[in-house]
């Protein structure tokens, strides 16, 4: 128990120190220097979903996005209403023109995987997602959404800082390591809170249905044939495992946009992450969806064990070249 | 106390600090990077203001999508609607929320040129590989469904026409006009809401039904959407098959195409073709 004494001497000294501290705090918060080493590792695993994506959209793209395709200009326009949901598709009406545009994105993609020209391809590659999501609406789902978001705070950042053709171009002229600096915090910080909000929204969701409570959502997930990509039927004979993995889903993603931020629980946060989305991925065929989703925890990891891994997997190298 | 002190240093344009190769510690707030700050107050301020306008953007999205305030995201949404296209964001994450529910699957059948007859589905995981682009034709066959539930039928249209009437003479003969303004304009918005979903579903079922036309070389084809309903745990513990023919419920009937053109099927009796007697 304080004394009135005691309680006078511990109250803040005036308005202005806690200015002070407020700004540092956001200072801190949002303008320290970063290292790229995240944004690195993040830029080599979005730039393979984004590749896998595009090649996907090519293996039968006229019949999804060409000219007379089954996604028609007009039902797109109706939908938004609006000149801002922009795609190039609505520049180009050829077919051979836009097949041509999309072996250059395919380019593009990749320079951005290895990490070549990054600034330029970083930019173009989320302009490409984006185009090709507001083109391609009625057959998005999730993966488009986090994808093109992941694409923009990597270009906003310098994600071609680290893992990258870029620094290994920067290493010979003797540059030396991509340089920490600011806007990597910023896309960092953006990532990180962009993912609370989504599991925010997707764990508010969830507490407006029963089956979230009742514990059989994950069941209603297992047991729909459409997505279904591993035979879970066995699952049914288990009904107490399936209302364990609904309620902690549940909690999981509730907790999730508050517990990652603290030391403590950001480890335990981050492991439930990956069976949870390796899970819906390898057992609902959204894999895609899945590491897109892991990309984006990536942002939570620090740097320092993100480069230690890398390093493993140099020194691993090393060894297999020695015969050790 | 160190990093107060730094922030009170004369301002240039730019500080370069010297920069050490190895990381930085990852951004958390619980463990604080003393490095200096790389940009001037002036930078960080104006940084901050789009910081968070960005960021109540980003929020308003699933603040307003699906279900909206009328007072307040709805309203706010609109307004950032052209930032949210342009940045495709406004989503609402409700990843399998409220409550994964019943699949659905589109159904056709057609005659082709020889006069065979033919019959299909999508999505098909037989002959629609990768999984990716199979979920694309999964999505497809949801957004086809979702579309064509959109619409109103001629009866409920029916129906709504009669109340607004009533509803318009009472406030007319209590001298009510605000409410009647109001009432005309809400009335106006839900047939358009009606007219465009409807619109929407012609168009992309009638492009469907053109490519499906054209890859089986038929001369008409009907589509169907078909709803797969989730089978009971019991069910499947006795030996029920997820791929159960029993688990599909009967095809509700969206449209046809054949050489005069693409026909909605009615709503109220989709035996029947919009338009048709």
């Amino acid at each position: 128990m304080k004394t009135p004494s005691e309680s006078t001497v511990a109250q803040p000294t005036s308005g202005a120190t806690f200015f002070h501290s407020w700004t540092n705090g956001w200072n801190q918060f949002w303008f320290q220097l970063e290292a790229p080493n995240a944004l690195g590792a993040m830029r080599i695993l979005v730039g393979l979903l984004v590749l896998y994506t595009h090649f996907t959209w090519g293996l039968q793209f006229s019949t999804f996005l060409g000219v007379d395709g089954l996604l028609p200009l007009e039902y797109r326009a109706l939908l938004f209403e609006s000149p801002f949901a922009w795609s190039h598709f609505d520049w180009f009406q050829n077919n051979q023109l836009l097949m041509t545009i999309h072996i250059l994105g395919l380019i593009i993609v990749s320079m951005f995987t290895l990490g070549l020209w990054t600034n330029w391809t970083a930019v173009l590659t989320t302009l490409l997602v984006i185009s090709y999501a507001n083109r391609a609406t009625g057959t998005l789902f999730g993966l488009d959404q986090i994808s093109s978001f992941l694409c923009m705070y990597l270009a906003i950042g310098n994600c071609g800082g680290a893992y990258s053709i870029d620094q290994w171009i920067a290493k010979r002229r003797g540059a030396g390591q991509g340089r920490s600096c600011t806007r990597n915090r910023i896309a960092i910080r953006l990532i990180q809170i962009h993912m609370c909000v989504v599991y925010f929204f997707a764990a508010t969701g969830k507490l407006q249905g029963t089956t979230w409570f009742n514990g059989e959502a994950v069941w209603g997930a297992l047991a729909s044939y459409e997505y279904q990509s591993v035979d879970m039927s066995w699952i049914s004979n288990h009904m107490w495992l399936v209302a364990i993995l609904t309620l902690g889903t549940l909690a999981w993603e509730l907790a999730y946009p508050a517990l990652i931020w603290l030391k403590l629980t950001r480890p335990i946060m981050l492991l439930f992450a990956v069976p949870i989305h390796l899970g819906i991925g390898i057992c609902m065929g959204m894999l895609s969806f899945g590491l897109v989703m892991l990309a984006g925890n990536l942002a939570f990891v620090d740097s320092r064990w993100i480069n230690k891994l890398f390093q493993l997997s140099d020194e691993s190298k090393v060894h297999l070249k020695d015969g050790s | 106390m160190a990093n107060r002190k730094r922030n009170t240093k004369p301002k240039g344009r730019i500080n370069r600090p010297e920069v050490s190769d190895s990381p930085k510690p990852s951004s958390s707030p619980d463990t604080p990077d003393l490095s200096p700050l790389q940009w001037t107050p002036y930078a960080r301020a104006i940084a901050t203001v789009l910081i968070l306008v960005y960021l109540f953007v980003v929020l308003i999205g699933p603040l307003a999508n699906p279900i909206a305030s009328k007072y307040f995201s709805g309203p706010i949404a609109r307004q950032l609607a052209p930032l949210h296209r342009i940045l495709f964001l406004g989503h609402g994450y409700r990843f399998f929320g409220p409550d994964p529910g019943p699949t659905h699957r589109l159904v056709f059948r057609g005659v082709k040129k020889d006069g065979s007859k033919f019959e299909g589905f999508f999505p098909d995981r037989r002959n629609q590989n990768p999984r990716l682009l199979y979920h694309r034709w999964f999505m497809l066959s949801e957004t086809l469904f979702v579309e064509h539930a959109n619409q109103a039928n001629s009866n409920f249209l029916k129906n709504r026409q009669v109340e607004y009437e009533q509803q318009a003479a009472r406030l007319a003969s209590e001298n009510r006009t605000n409410q009647l303004r109001q009432l005309k304009l809400d009335r106006q918005l839900e047939l358009r809401y009606y007219q465009r979903a409807s619109e929407r579903t012609d168009f992309l079922a009638n492009s469907v039904a053109r490519v499906l036309l054209d890859s089986h070389q038929a001369t008409s084809i009907e589509l169907f959407s078909q709803e797969r309903s989730i089978p009971f745990p019991e069910e499947v513990a006795d030996g029920l098959k997820l791929n159960s023919e029993q688990l599909l419920l009967p095809p509700i009937k969206i449209g046809e195409l054949d050489t005069h053109g693409y026909r909605a099927a009615n709503l109220a009796d989709p035996n029947t073709l919009r338009g048709s007697k």
